[in-house]
């Protein structure tokens, strides 16, 4: 019996609003067949036994710089105004944008 | 009379140093090479002429007053269009960055300007490094220089095929899933991929952060080596990064490899490899043991689902990574409406094909109801795969095994069928999945292109890995002319 397949047209949808990129209709099927093989084949590790991995653990292991050094403005060599100027439209030092509201 | 195709870095310090030519000459001789060769093979995106030819003035000074200079100042080097260099057009093949100028450095790249090393250009590269042949970039088809009909692998295809065709003397790639050493497999060049950490990622736009590694693209062992020592090391603007130092002339530590052993994959059928490949493979394996190493099979037995994991953790952070493009910075769109609108639009008219397969597909395994089944568990295999990596290096010093399946292929063999693409990566993955070091070396069986032969170290052993690789090199004369 054939499987429901993970991705149909209505996920799609749903993909394109939740990444924010316009999906063509022509573009659709395509992407949907892709998705859906991609998928199928990364499926294969739901089979695989990990009950014993303690991620919590692994992450705990990941090193923090704890000074945070990199966070504090004043170790940047670089200027912020170089930054603000590839603004392509702007009021100031801020970044212009249509209204959201 | 300037031969670029016999020069490596040590020979360009020789000869500047030696005042044979001056770097301003050298600079101006590969200039004038590209404008003729590149019509053919398309490697780069932009050529920095001006700029280029200004920095080897100020070398050429350097040597006429007599000052020391650093073996990397008056090189010519090829530099990935997904690397950042100050105040130049920076695209990462995308249209959706057709416009963008670096606002500063990435870090490799400051750190390569302080050596005096000279940037001809910036090359092409599969769309945000999406890919496995450069045939996703939005701007041009680079060629592979050995056999213009075939791709020259990607997504560092254009440094590769930079330097295959000898407009480059060696280049900056990035390697996510293999994206430096696959294209050097393509092209019979050294590619490398450092540990994870071992080189800065500020200033290299990012695909997938917990994977992203900048590496060099080289002719020689030798070249790659004096690359990563340059390159490498902890930065303030990286908190990844590590305190790692490597002095490139630790490749000549060891004269032979008694004692070193060797590690070659259980889970790896030799046989089930294309004929001409296996052919490859098993004359430098025995090779290997005539230096003196000792080989061993060992077993990763999670080892196939590195690529299964690939899928689904790297789009992952593709996903949000690429979110920040959305038509208002970086490079203005030209779509008006509301603020949704411009993403929509822009995002959906600029990004091609494979980027939004896989922000789409990241979207998806990241997505509440998915999340766990995919998106974690990918994690959990990740972990496991890790696990198995760190007990095999208890027991060998390295792995050997292949870079890619198959030699280059043809265009628009692979570029319709995704699934096809990505498993051409199925060799490279792992050492990505694992964060540990790789570096291919070019390889030969029967027919005329090339294959990768690939050596992974633990975390931080790319001493042992490049000295390893050093003296393959070196006894088997593999490394054909191009």
């Amino acid at each position: 019996m054939e499987k429901e397949p993970l991705v149909n047209k209505k996920t799609i949808d749903y993909l394109s609003e939740l990444s924010r990129i316009k999906i063509t209709e022509a573009e659709k099927p395509k992407l949907e067949a892709d998705l859906n093989a991609i998928l199928n084949y990364v499926k294969q590790l739901q089979e695989i036994d990990t009950s014993f991995i303690n991620l919590d653990e692994e992450l705990l292991k990941i090193k923090t710089n704890k000074d945070l050094e990199y966070l504090n403005e004043k170790n940047f060599d670089f200027e912020n105004d170089d930054l603000i100027d590839s603004f392509y439209q702007r009021k100031d030092k801020w970044l212009e944008i249509p209204p959201i509201f | 009379m300037i031969t670029l195709h016999e020069l490596t870095i040590k020979k360009i310090h020789f000869l500047l140093t030696s005042k044979e030519f001056s770097a301003f000459d050298l600079t101006k001789e590969f200039f004038d090479y590209i404008e003729k060769k590149d019509k053919e093979i398309d490697a780069y995106k932009l050529l920095l002429k001006d700029e280029a030819l200004r920095q080897a003035n100020e070398i050429d000074k350097k040597i006429a007053a007599g000052e020391e200079i650093s073996l990397l100042a008056g090189v010519p080097l090829a530099i990935k269009d997904n690397i950042l260099i100050k105040n130049t057009l920076t695209t990462a093949g995308s249209k959706i960055l057709a416009n963008y100028k670096a606002a500063y450095n990435a870090t490799a790249i400051e750190k390569l300007k302080k050596q005096g090393a000279i940037f001809l250009g910036k090359t092409n590269i599969d769309e945000f490094a999406m890919g496995s042949s450069t045939e996703t970039s939005a701007f041009r088809k680079t060629k592979n220089p050995l056999d213009l009909t075939r791709v020259p692998g990607g997504s560092s295809g254009g440094s590769a095929a930079a330097i295959a065709s000898h407009q480059s003397v060696a280049a900056l790639g990035s390697d996510t899933g293999g994206s430096v050493r696959q294209p050097a497999s393509f092209c019979g060049l050294v590619g490398l991929k450092p540990t994870y950490g071992a080189v800065s990622r500020f200033g290299l736009i990012a695909l997938a952060s917990s994977l992203d590694q900048i590496g060099p693209l080289a002719k020689t062992v030798e070249d790659a080596a004096i690359l990563l020592e340059a390159i490498v090391g902890k930065d303030k603007y990286d908190n990844s990064s590590e305190n790692f130092q490597f002095q490139a002339n630790s490749i000549y530590n060891k004269d032979d490899l008694k004692g070193l052993k060797i590690g070659i994959i259980k889970e790896i059928n030799l046989n089930s490899l294309e004929k001409d490949l296996a052919i490859a493979f098993q004359k430098n394996l025995k090779q290997l043991e005539n230096l003196g190493a000792s080989i061993e099979e060992i077993s990763i037995p999670h080892l196939s689902l590195s690529l299964a994991c690939y899928y689904v953790l790297m789009p992952a952070e593709a996903s949000s990574n690429l979110a920040r493009f959305d038509g208002l910075r970086y490079s203005p769109s030209d779509k008006t409406g509301s603020l949704k609108d411009i993403y929509f639009e822009t995002r959906g008219e600029y990004f091609g094909s494979e980027v939004k397969r896989r922000i789409v597909l990241g979207t998806f395994v990241l997505s509440s109801g998915y999340y766990d089944a995919f998106y974690h568990k990918a994690r959990l295999v990740q972990t496991l795969i890790k696990k198995e990596f760190e007990e095999v290096f208890k027991k060998v010093d390295l792995i050997v095994l292949p870079t890619t399946p198959t030699t280059a292929f043809k265009f628009n063999e692979k570029i319709n069928d995704p699934l096809e693409m990505y498993l051409s990566d199925i060799f490279t993955v792992p050492a990505n999945i694992a964060g540990l070091p790789a570096i291919s070396l070019p390889i030969y069986g029967e027919n005329k292109l090339p294959y990768g032969f690939q050596f992974l170290a633990n975390h931080f052993q790319e001493a042992t890995m490049l000295n390893a690789a050093y003296l393959l090199e070196q006894s088997t004369h593999e490394r054909r002319s191009l």
